[in-house]
This record gives C-alpha cells, structure tokens and sequence, in this order.
C-alpha cells in the first residue's frame, strides 16, 4: 500500500483540499486499473467506494477550476519546463444529445458525418516524451473563438510562440 | 492566389503513392511530374532526405509549396504542403516531425485511455473529464522515462496489472468467498455445496437398483 500511495505524490498540489485529492486519486486509480470502465461500471465492480453522482460531481468541480484557471496540468508537471511546444487539435468522437462543442462534421477520412468535438491539445516535448501542458475544446460557432483564433490568444498570451501553421517551436 | 492557380499544380485525388495532379491544366502520374522536377537532398537529425519542391500548388483551394519527402532506404514518397510560400523543405520535415509526436499522443489517448468513451454532456464536466485523462497521460509519460525501452502500451498494461494485483476490486473478495464455500472442500470427505447438491439430485431409479 505504501508504494501505491507514494504512486500518487505527483497530485500532491491539491493536498490542501483533502476532499478533491482523495476523490482525484481514486479517479485516477480507476482509469489506471481499468481504462475502459465508466464511472458506474467501476463503482459496480468495487473500484471506487463512493456514490456515482459523488464522482460526477467532483469532475465537474475539476473542470470548474480548470476553466477558471485556478488549476492547471502544468501545476501536476514535476519537470523544468522545456522549450518546444506543438500545439493541434484533434476530433473525439461523441454520442448522445447536445454535447458542449460537439457538432456533427464531415469526416473525410471515413466519408460520413459524424458528431465530433474539437479539442485543441498543447503537448510540451521533454526528453523524447510528451507532456500535455494545457487544452480546450474549440467551438464550432459564432459565439467561440475558432481554432486559429484560439492560437493567436495563445500566442498574444505568451502560451505559445509564434511559428509556421498548427506546429509551433518556441527558441 | 490568382496567380498562385495559373502556374500552380492542383492535386486531382488524395496524396499517396498513386496520386494524380493537375499540373498547368494538364494531369500527370506521379512519375512523370518526378522525372521533370531536379531533386534536392537535405541531411536533417543525421538522416538524408531526397525532396522533390513543387512551388505554388493548390490544394484544396489553398496555395502554398508541395514538397515530395523520401528519407533513405525508403521506396515511397510523404508529401508535406505547406501554406507558407517562404518555407524551406528542411523546415516542413522539422514541423513534420514534430505533428507526428503530437498525433501520438491523440492516438494514445483515444487508444488507452479512452478519451471519446465518455456520456458527459455540460462543459464543466467535460473540462473535468479531460483534465483527468491528461493527468493520467502525463503521468504514464513521466513512468516512461524511468523505465526505458517501453511503449506507452506497455507501460499502462503493467501498471494496471500491478494495481490491480495490490489492490484487486472488491467484487474479488466477494466472488472468493463465495467460491471458498463452493469449492473449499472440494476432493475432501467431508460435504461442500457442489458435493451435497449432487447427492441430492442423483436419485437412483428402482431398475437400476434391481439389476
């Protein structure tokens, strides 16, 4: 148990609020275990010991933070920053009704339309692996920035430099 | 862009090795556009590079460069297309480089961790979700550094096991007690549930008795 426990010392920036780092190790510890259960299906299976809304509701208050800034992936990095970064959206595929961000878009590659949401990862090379450092999912309509939009902020942020295209290279 | 499409090359169908451009309103194989065009070599990371530069095509109603990259050893060709007209090919191979480090890290995540799987619907649930997924992806990546020579695969499965094995679910504990009592005795004299169930239902019919 102690070794399994010292696994999770990279969450230790929540350690001040004691309800969120448990509830986010024993999330992690699901996925880790069993990648492909649903918050239900591990619940069932006795992973995770407290109720599903619990679970839903903490994501929730995950994301509310990190919406708000408050935290972010890069505050759970233990490395020194390094200095390339690429930045590129991807298209998850989603199911169900009115999904925040997700359209139903043309797929080229497969030839039908599909419900898709956009979401733009900014990955940080260190040492031949990547780490992601930040991401957001883009809107496809008038009241959102688009994807080029969102990389001008970020540049205009100082998140990332200036470079060619989608693929950007700081120094 | 005018200009661009009057002396440019538009590519007719998709860009793999059987491709067809349209090449000053005329379309050609991609062999007979190689054999017209002088082919550059560029060594780039210590590995040697043979780029065919088409300067101002169009692709999908968008001008830029077309370069044809073959690296050494290789038979077929990966074309790279580029929007800024100023780029040179060692760059395009540099930035190509680069996005297929980042197309891994969406195929991990789709792949493994299961990053399209999930019914959340509002934005603060999905920010959520994500966040953990991309926390969960940093930390394999950061395992990976410790222990070498081991895809992202790998490294995930066994931890996994290794989870799984220290602290099993608790639907384990539940299932092993009830098998305790099923098969606990199992080859003993003594009864067990599989034995007595068994000897209840075998009745020996009265003919056979006879017999």
């Amino acid at each position: 148990m102690e070794q399994i426990n010292l696994l999770w010392s990279f969450l230790s920036p929540l350690e001040s609020n004691k309800s969120l780092h448990k509830s986010l190790s024993e999330l992690v510890t699901a996925k880790l275990k069993t990648p492909q259960l649903s918050i239900r299906a591990a619940k069932k299976w006795g992973i995770l010991n407290l109720s599903t809304s619990f679970y839903y509701n903490q994501i929730k208050e995950f994301g509310k933070l990190f919406v708000k800034g408050v935290i972010s992936l890069k505050d759970f990095l233990t490395y020194s920053s390094s200095k390339t970064k690429v930045c590129d959206a991807t298209y998850l595929k989603r199911e169900g009704k009115k999904i925040y961000g997700a359209k139903v878009i043309r797929n080229y590659v497969v030839g039908g339309y599909e419900l898709l949401q956009d979401v733009l990862f900014t990955v940080e090379r260190y040492k031949g692996s990547n780490f992601i450092t930040d991401f957001r999912i883009i809107n496809h309509n008038k009241r959102h920035l688009t994807k080029p939009k969102e990389i001008i902020k970020a540049i205009k942020t100082g998140k990332i430099k200036k470079g060619t295209g989608l693929s950007l290279m700081v120094a | 862009m005018k200009e661009a499409r009057k002396a440019g090359v538009k590519v007719s169908t998709r860009l793999n090795s059987n491709f067809v451009v349209v090449r000053f309103g005329a379309e050609f194989r991609k062999e007979d556009i190689l054999s017209n065009i002088k082919p550059i070599q560029r060594v780039i990371d210590g590995k040697s590079y043979i780029i065919y530069p088409f300067k101002r095509c169009i692709w999908q109603g968008t001008a830029g460069n077309l370069f044809l990259v073959r690296g050494e050893g290789y038979d077929d060709f990966i074309p790279l297309f580029t929007t800024s007209l100023n780029t040179k090919p060692e760059t395009a191979i540099m930035k190509y480089k680069e996005r297929t480090a980042i197309e891994q890290t969406n195929k991990e995540l789709k792949s493994y961790l299961g990053i399209e799987g999930n019914y959340f619907r509002k934005k603060k649930s999905n920010y959520g979700y994500i966040f953990i997924l991309c926390l969960v992806y940093n930390f394999i990546q950061y395992l990976r550094r410790y222990l070498a020579d081991k895809s992202f695969k790998e490294v995930f499965e066994e931890l996994s096991f290794y989870l799984l094995c220290k602290e099993p679910p608790k639907c384990v504990s539940k299932l092993e007690k009830e098998l305790e009592s099923i098969f606990g005795n199992v080859g003993s004299e003594g009864s067990n549930k599989i034995k007595t169930r068994l000897e209840r239902t075998m009745s020996i019919s009265g003919a056979v008795i006879a017999e």
